[in-house]
């Protein structure tokens, strides 16, 4: 076996970002006994515990002594030569002692088979890409040579551990106006990243008004309080008591927004203390404001430079996070139709109509059914906002399958199936119905009467499953609740359920209780509206 | 990598993208619970970032990236050492964290069906098997399990000899066996 070259060396071992392993171990373990402290169950195999040992690339079994033991592994690996691969297969044709103590070292290595392979967020991809643009952001245009910026990252270092708080505050008691501007400013400065990013109170007015933000108050996730859900006490005493307690790194970011916000021309500081009054007097603002500042981090970087261009333009910004949201919620609808072997990923890509929009709809295909059908309906009243549209459609679907006589060709006697639904009439007079030009483009995009046909079939069961998922994720179960969903889940739902990343089970636990308070809003579970998917989608 | 190095931003999301959930995988069974493997997958991806102009495609990408990962769990483990934080393993929690519902749960689980219950214990002695080999062990078992990485490749990525990984594996193996020795045949 000839050891291949290293590779060059990362930078893995270092703390300092800059640092470029140097070429040693470095903070790697070192070696140590504990490598060898297995007493193996025979004494014949008895190793010596050196590591480099028979290091010299030549491999032998011939005497099947000390290195017995670890050729066995290698040879179960198909690390071995060719010559002790040969020996060792020849000794385990012979010995059945040999054959079963490889037989368990397979076995034990399928084993580790059975550990649990961690799902990934998709968020993590987004965040990580997201910390390496403000990476970028934070570096300098030219970076200078490495010994240049190691001598930096030395100094800075010294400069840091050495000036501790006092340091940091020697120039604000040297310049006392730079001091009270400090005290009197420390909201504003303390989150002026959070309010640079957000813009003005008329944007967050008017993203309150979308009744989008925050997306969920219920905090099972280990987030911390945003800095704008905190109370930044008042009067100068607390507040250099608060000055005092802050970390190193609230520090710098502190030291960093002064400096920024000393560069806002009048107006833009009078705004930034206008938002802060406004969130700080209202905790449901400050709560869609901080949801925001949250979301917008989770956006990819080009979809937050695009959301930010447009920080000057309140409705397009707002027209377009709505834009954002509905496509995070159809990719969430998605995974998590993905995630049920009954939903499969047939309900296809496309928009979906707003709540008003499928009200309108449904209203519109119930006006349409036969009069014994609505009688049908009435008996089953009331009943829950998407069970109802469930109900409509498979009274529509079957007047359609009535009207159009027994089909052939997919099912059998009255099977319907194969019946086009909304034919061409009722799918005009659902496109009437709906209010969102954006929708009504989509449906024309169509290319024949039949795609027209599906497409607006679709869009209604992708609109219902939706809405459906977003009751259920709005839904604000108390911690308690959520305990008692948790210590029911059994079998696959529990299995499942553990594999699951933090985020997606605190979805999932609001799904379940969802579920269990709401046990009718879809009609027999999942099992009908599975049924509608099928007869629609040709 | 070349890509990156060439300034193409949309390689680096493809980067993270294959390998992130072979990184994530890896680190939360060395340094146990998901959030801190992602937190380190995350440093690692942006090392690699840092470290771009520095790559020399002399050897395999990934070998390069989980020497940077074997250096950055060994630091981790050996913070959350000296911490003496406890380390909450997905298995082990929920998101609310509350002990009782999960005995709760843990009763339940006798109410299974047994075929289940097995491979839940089973999980559970793999872990702890696991768990029982040392930091080294631990490392080239799974970069051999999981990433099927040769034993000179995990000498690349740990710093050491094949001949040294051999070694570390057979011992770990062993240990394995020892621990698992109630669901092996014999």
């Amino acid at each position: 076996m000839t050891p291949s070259p290293h590779p060059p060396h990362p930078p893995g071992n270092d703390d300092s970002p800059e640092k470029v392993d140097p070429g040693h171990l470095g903070d790697a373990a070192p070696l140590d006994d504990s490598d060898f402290e297995i007493a193996l169950p025979d004494a014949s195999f008895a190793e010596t515990n050196s590591l480099d040992e028979g290091s010299s690339g030549e491999e032998t079994t011939a005497e099947f002594g000390p290195e017995w033991k670890r050729n066995m592994v290698a040879y179960l690996d198909g690390e071995l030569s060719e010559r002790d691969m040969q020996d060792l297969d020849d000794l385990l044709v012979s010995d059945s002692d040999a054959r079963s103590d490889a037989e368990q070292l397979r076995q034990t290595w399928d084993l580790l088979d059975v550990l649990p392979r961690p799902m990934v967020a998709d968020e993590f991809s987004a965040q990580t890409l997201a910390t390496i643009q403000a990476v970028k952001d934070d570096a300098p245009p030219e970076p200078s040579p490495w010994r240049q910026r190691g001598l930096l990252a030395i100094v800075w270092l010294l400069l840091l551990s050495a000036s501790g708080v006092a340091g940091v505050w020697l120039s604000d008691y040297l310049n006392p106006d730079s001091t009270t501007e400090l005290m009197a400013n420390l909201p504003v400065l303390e989150r002026l990243d959070q309010y640079q990013s957000i813009g003005d109170l008329t944007f967050v007015e008017s993203l309150a008004e979308t009744g989008r933000f925050p997306r969920s108050n219920v905090r099972i996730d280990d987030q911390t309080v945003s800095i704008l859900e905190q109370d930044i006490p008042d009067g100068d005493p607390l507040r250099w008591a608060y000055l005092e307690d802050l970390t190193e790194d609230g520090r710098n970011r502190l030291r960093k927004n002064r400096s920024a916000y000393q560069d806002l021309d009048p107006a833009e500081k009078a705004e930034m203390k206008r938002l802060d009054r406004r969130l700080s007097s209202s905790r449901e603002l400050a709560a869609v404001a901080a949801d925001f500042y949250e979301w917008l981090k989770s956006l990819r970087p080009w979809q937050r430079a695009e959301v930010q261009d447009l920080v000057a333009n309140t409705p397009r910004r707002i027209q377009l996070i709505e834009k954002l949201l509905d496509e995070e919620e159809q990719r969430l609808l998605a995974q998590a139709a993905s995630n049920r072997n009954d939903w499969g990923s047939r309900l296809g890509r496309g928009p979906t109509l707003s709540r008003d929009g499928l009200d309108r709809v449904i209203r519109e295909i119930e006006k349409r059914l036969a009069e014994t059908q609505q009688q049908e309906l009435a008996k089953q009243r009331p009943l829950p906002r998407i069970s109802h549209a469930v109900v409509v459609l498979e009274l529509s679907i079957n007047l359609a399958a009535m009207r159009s006589g027994p089909i052939g060709r997919q099912g059998t006697g009255n099977r319907p199936q194969g019946v086009r639904w909304p034919g061409l009439l009722l799918s005009r007079a659902i496109h009437n119905q709906i209010p969102d030009q954006r929708v009504r483009t989509f449906l024309e995009s169509a290319e024949n009467a039949r795609q027209t046909s599906e497409q607006t079939g679709m869009l209604i069961l992708r609109s219902m499953a939706q809405q459906f998922l977003q009751d259920a994720y709005r839904d604000q179960p108390s911690e308690e609740e959520l305990t008692k969903v948790l210590a029911g889940l059994k079998g696959k739902q529990h299995f499942e359920f553990i594999r699951m990343p933090p985020r997606e089970q605190s979805r999932r636990l609001r799904e379940f209780h969802y579920q269990q308070t709401h046990p009718n809003a879809l009609p027999d579970g999942i099992t009908r509206f599975n049924e509608l998917v099928k007869r629609v989608r040709l | 990598m070349l890509r990156v190095q060439d300034g193409d931003e949309a390689a680096f999301g493809e980067l993270v993208e294959a390998y992130r959930d072979r990184l994530i995988n890896i680190f939360s069974h060395l340094v146990g619970g998901q959030d801190a493997a992602e937190d380190l997958a995350q440093e690692v991806f942006l090392r690699v970032y840092r470290a771009r102009e520095t790559y020399r495609p002399t050897a395999k990408f990934s070998t390069w990236m989980f020497r940077i990962a074997n250096n950055l769990a060994h630091n981790a483990r050996r913070t959350l050492s000296r911490r003496k934080e406890v380390v909450i393993t997905p298995d082990d929690s929920g998101p609310l964290g509350p002990r009782p519902a999960e005995q709760l749960l843990a009763d339940q689980s006798a109410l299974l069906p047994s075929r289940q219950f097995v491979t839940r214990e089973m999980r559970e002695q793999v872990r702890d098997a696991i768990e029982s080999l040392n930091e080294r062990q631990r490392m080239a078992v799974l970069l051999h399990k999981f990433e099927g990485m040769s034993y000179a490749d995990i000498g690349l990525a740990m710093d050491l000899t094949p001949q040294a990984v051999k070694s570390l594996l057979s011992r770990a193996r062993e240990r394995l066996k020892l621990h698992l020795k109630k669901y092996v045949t014999r």
